[in-house]
């Protein structure tokens, strides 16, 4: 199995967009739990930028990896079973794996915050949503407890919910507006990164658009950049700058938005978009990928999508490809299919 | 707030009165004529008719009864039998020191059983935590009379460090403090236990739950993060747990008073049974019955501090709570564009 | 499982896993993970099995083993440290101690199970109906309840022995008693929580009288907690048990048990320490026996709970 880290796409980016700052950059991150059931591999060989400013998208199934991804990124992942084996993930060039506690505190919810999946688990049920937006604006700062807590009335207005209900108790909120309020935790600080975990997943449809829309004028207004986590193809499409679509904990294909859903390259990718429903053409089945997604304690040897795969070889069951960049664009695959050398093959065999 | 308490207390009343009458009732059914024990041996029929018009035995229950109640409205206990004295004066004189002993048992219970219980949570399935739930395992199936025993032998009469019985009140403050040390301790023990027990628990349910994640990512302090967020929370579960305890540690105090000859209510009771004293023993279960009920209420009232859904839901007294409609949400969004 | 086999050509395990096992068999699988929890069904059987020897014995030597060793005066031998014949020594009567503690296992144990057994029978009788009727029958049953929980558990047992004089019959009338509010109140938990399900509503609706509704349908669902809540029970009422007669309210002398056999050790404890170790050890390992086995239950009957 070869494993070798592929620099090409991060070069063919930074050549095309160097207008484009890169305020954080995941390099090889491997990140496992030691379960008893087996060393689960959630996270193997990721590597991938955020611009300053821009979105990306990360898609995935149900226990692809993204929250693990997500909750990398802050350090936040459950220490026993979780461990962040290797990799690096450098913000601002500075090396977040090997940060000292002090350093990762000053950095969370300031720097980089987190938008949780679940609303309704995720705010302290016995402490009032004011004082929870004060606390992580006097941590960061160095204000009085009272004016925090102006400041946190402030945000509650600025996620629109009226500044009075500050004083009151999660539970007395909607879902809807509990992720609102827990939108205005992390931005309260204004943080340069804002990592949104299926920010709507667990809301009702008609309040999805709502939320999500919110989050992307707030991110507008204070300028951050965003990773957007979800299995929603329809509203990377609508948001997101960049997509990385994430497999069985890996990179499968990356790129713009626009060369993802005008071309997609990795098989995966194409069963995903193109199991989603048309708004124009009838049919009688619904599109599905066949198979399940590989058991992370016994991930296969070679490619991990090979088993579902319609377009499978060989050579596919025993090496595993790196990330090929794809005609010299900002998109790239992880698919034998566009190996420098098969290409090679096939210009060589039409020649 | 106010509404609330007001309710609880009313609750409480119609129970005591209950109790009171299961008392009585208890000692109905009791076969033996305290007239014919008051007059000992050499008692006639006649002297015993004659003892039993004068205190009002031969009235109906619930005459006897309410006139208990009448009484106990007015602090009135009856008189004892054997002693003459007045109960009321009596049990009230003891009850402190057995307070006391409760109160020294609690404190015992919690200042080792919260913090143990809180460590070994967050150090789940580690040497610490393994080590703390065996002794609280050990500690619960202690009876604290045989605990009691095995203690005096080891610090009283092995050791000499402690004193093995009653209460020194007149020596000093070290010669208390000495005093009260094993008595506290003994009857704490099973306390202690259950607590480190259930705050462990409570501290479990708490530890994985999501809003813990949100903390986290705040960039708060773990311990921040353990007190702020995870004691908060699990406290709620564990006060109920803990009120219970102490009205356990009131039964339990009598085991403790026998076996450390403590001059407190529940070895007033004890005494009073083996001399037949009916007015002191019905004085003493109702008044410790009346401090049982009050702990109760008062671990209730605690409850309701800390739990924000019962805080919420009575402090706005009147006022209905207004939900928001979709439409002023909608125009709200409308105002961040 | 053969029939299994038979049909669909299936290896021998292939089969095993999937016969149906009863709830029991599948208890008992899970029961059996826990290592302390089989520890302590050992020494619970173990005691159970003394106790029932103590009366084979006594039928069998016609009570003489018991007059001669377990209630005899042996003065020369009074308060001996263990030694060889006498393992845990001699108590103040000279007597030997191990005997007595194996004697008082009949007692202690066996009262202590038979007050839990009657507090079962009447509390979750009242705790079914309270659970089951609801509204104005839950509320008296349970105004009730509060009033029996009004005074705490041991002073209950105390207050009743203390009225209808020292006996063994009222020692476990007075135990019995005492527990029956937490054994109501945990049946009615229970009832309550099956009885809102959907399965009951199907069974009422196709014409399920209240009787067999209560006993075929909702009662063998209660069975976890209920079960749980027993097996703790009697280690309380063990505990109240050896504590009344600790106090001299239970058990009289010569009858051996552990608790008034301390009780008697007490004020031998400057002199001999060592006979407070026997009863003393007694209670505390049956009443952990009983606790770590109520805990290997819980976990047993519902391994969704399990930490």
């Amino acid at each position: 199995m070869t494993h070798a880290s592929n620099d090409n796409t991060t070069l063919k980016i930074n050549i095309m967009n160097d207008h484009n700052q890169e305020i954080l950059k995941i390099k090889n991150l491997f990140v496992h739990y030691e379960t008893e059931y087996g060393t689960v591999e959630a996270l193997n060989d990721v590597s991938l930028s955020i611009f300053k400013g821009k979105t990306l998208g990360i898609v995935g199934e149900t226990g692809a990896g993204k929250t693990t991804l997500a909750k990398s990124i802050l350090r936040i992942i459950k220490s026993p079973p979780g461990r962040i084996v290797s990799g690096s993930i450098l913000f601002e060039g500075t090396e977040i794996l090997t940060m000292s506690d002090k350093e990762l505190r000053a950095l969370r919810g300031s720097q980089i915050s987190m938008i949780f999946q679940d609303p309704m688990t995720s705010l302290n049920p016995v402490m009032t949503v004011g004082d929870q937006i004060a606390e992580v604006i006097y941590t960061h700062e160095k204000i009085s407890k009272k004016d925090a807590f102006k400041k946190a009335l402030d945000m509650l207005n600025m996620v629109g919910i009226r500044p009075e209900r500050g004083k009151d108790y999660p539970h007395q909120f909607s879902g809807g507006m509990k992720q609102r309020v827990i939108i205005a935790i992390a931005l309260a600080n204004s943080s340069k990164i804002l990592i949104a975990d299926e920010p709507t997943s667990a809301l009702d449809v008609t309040i999805q658009a709502q939320v999500l829309s919110m989050i992307v004028d707030l991110k507008d207004k204070i300028k951050t950049s965003m990773i957007l986590i979800t299995h929603d193809l329809g509203v990377v499409a609508q948001t997101c700058d960049y997509v990385a679509i994430i497999y069985a904990g890996r990179i499968v294909e990356y790129g713009t938005v626009y060369n993802i859903f005008k071309d997609p390259k990795h098989p995966y990718t194409k069963g995903l978009i193109g199991s989603i429903p048309s708004l124009v053409y009838d049919v009688e089945r619904l599109q599905s990928i066949k198979g399940l997604m590989p058991d992370p304690t016994k991930l296969p040897k070679g490619c991990s999508f090979c088993p579902r795969c319609d377009m499978a070889f060989d050579e596919c069951q025993t090496i595993l490809p790196d990330l090929y960049n794809i005609d010299d664009e900002v998109h790239s695959a992880r698919c034998l299919l566009f190996s420098p050398e098969r290409i090679e093959n096939d210009r060589r065999r039409n020649e | 707030m106010f509404r609330y308490f007001v309710k609880r207390i009313l609750l409480m009343i119609p129970v005591l009165c209950g109790v009171i009458l299961l008392v009585f009732l208890i000692m109905e059914l009791s076969p033996v004529d305290p007239a014919e024990v008051m007059l000992g041996d050499g008692a006639t029929p006649e002297s015993i008719a004659k003892l039993r018009t004068e205190f009002g035995l031969d009235d109906p229950l619930l005459v006897r009864y309410g006139r208990y109640l009448l009484g106990l409205i007015q602090g009135d206990l009856g008189t004892s039998y054997k002693s003459k004295l007045n109960v009321a004066e009596e049990v009230i004189g003891r009850l402190p020191t057995t307070f006391l002993l409760a109160v020294g048992a609690m404190l015992w219970a919690m200042v080792i059983g919260i913090p143990l219980g809180i460590i070994s949570a967050r150090n789940q399935n580690k040497l610490i935590d393994n080590i703390s739930m065996v002794i609280a395992l050990i500690g619960n199936a202690m009876p604290a009379f045989w605990m009691g025993l095995l203690l005096v032998m080891l610090f009283s009469l092995n050791l000499r460090w402690l004193p093995s019985s009653g209460i020194n009140t007149t020596d000093g403050i070290v010669p208390f403090l000495k005093s009260i040390i094993l008595p506290t301790f003994t009857l704490g023990l099973v306390a202690m236990c259950s607590i480190t027990r259930a705050m462990r628990s409570s501290m479990l349910d708490v530890i994985n739950q999501d809003y813990i994640d949100t903390a986290r990512s705040k960039g708060i302090t773990e311990w921040w993060v353990t007190m702020r967020h995870m004691f908060k929370n699990a406290m709620v579960v564990f006060l109920t747990f803990a009120g219970l305890q102490f009205g356990r540690l009131l039964g339990g105090a009598v085991m403790v008073e026998f076996i450390f000859a403590w001059p407190g209510l529940g070895r007033l009771m004890v005494d009073s049974i083996s001399s037949r004293d009916i007015p002191l023993v019905v004085g003493s279960v109702v008044v410790l019955s009346i401090c049982f009920s009050l702990v109760n209420l008062l671990v209730d009232f605690l409850y309701a501090y800390v739990d924000p859904a019962i805080k919420t839901q009575y402090l706005s007294e009147g006022k209905r709570k207004r939900k928001i409609s979709n439409e002023e949400t909608q125009a709200n969004l409308l105002s961040v564009k | 499982m053969k029939k299994l086999r038979r049909i669909f050509s299936l290896s021998n395990d292939e089969a095993k896993t999937l016969t149906e096992r009863t709830i029991s068999q599948e208890v008992w699988q899970r029961y059996k993970k826990s290592r302390t929890g089989m520890v302590a069904l050992v020494i619970v059987l173990l005691l159970l099995f003394i106790a029932i020897s103590t009366y084979v014995v006594d039928i069998v030597t016609n009570n003489a083993f018991y007059d001669n060793n377990v209630i005899n005066i042996d003065l020369i031998n009074k308060l001996k440290p263990p030694s060889w014949q006498h393992i845990a020594g001699n108590d103040e009567y000279g007597r030997d101690i191990l005997l007595r503690v194996i004697w008082g296992t009949r007692l202690s144990l066996f009262l202590g199970v038979l007050a839990v057994v009657i507090a079962l029978i009447i509390g979750g009788t009242l705790g079914a109906i309270s659970g089951f009727y609801g509204k104005q029958v839950d509320s008296v049953i349970m105004r009730l309840m509060d009033i029996l929980m009004g005074v705490p558990t041991i002073i209950l047992a105390i207050a009743i022995v203390a009225s209808l004089g020292v006996s063994i019959m009222n020692l476990v009338i007075a135990v019995a008693v005492s527990a029956v509010p937490g054994q109501a109140r945990v049946m009615r938990a229970a009832v309550m929580s099956i009885r809102d399900k959907e399965f009951i509503e199907a069974a009422r609706a196709s014409g399920a009288s209240d009787l067999r509704l209560i006993f075929k349908y909702i009662l063998p669902n209660c069975l976890s907690p209920v079960i749980v809540n027993t097996t703790l029970g009697v280690a309380a009422s063990i505990l109240n048990v050896t504590s009344l007669s600790f106090i001299g309210l239970g058990v009289q002398a010569p009858n051996a048990e552990w608790g008034s056999m301390l009780s008697a050790a007490r004020s031998y404890i400057r002199v001999s320490g060592h006979i407070t170790l026997g009863p003393g050890l007694a209670i505390f390992l049956t009443i952990m026996s009983i606790n770590l086995m109520g805990d290997a239950l819980r976990d047993a009957l519902d391994p969704r709970l399990k930490r």
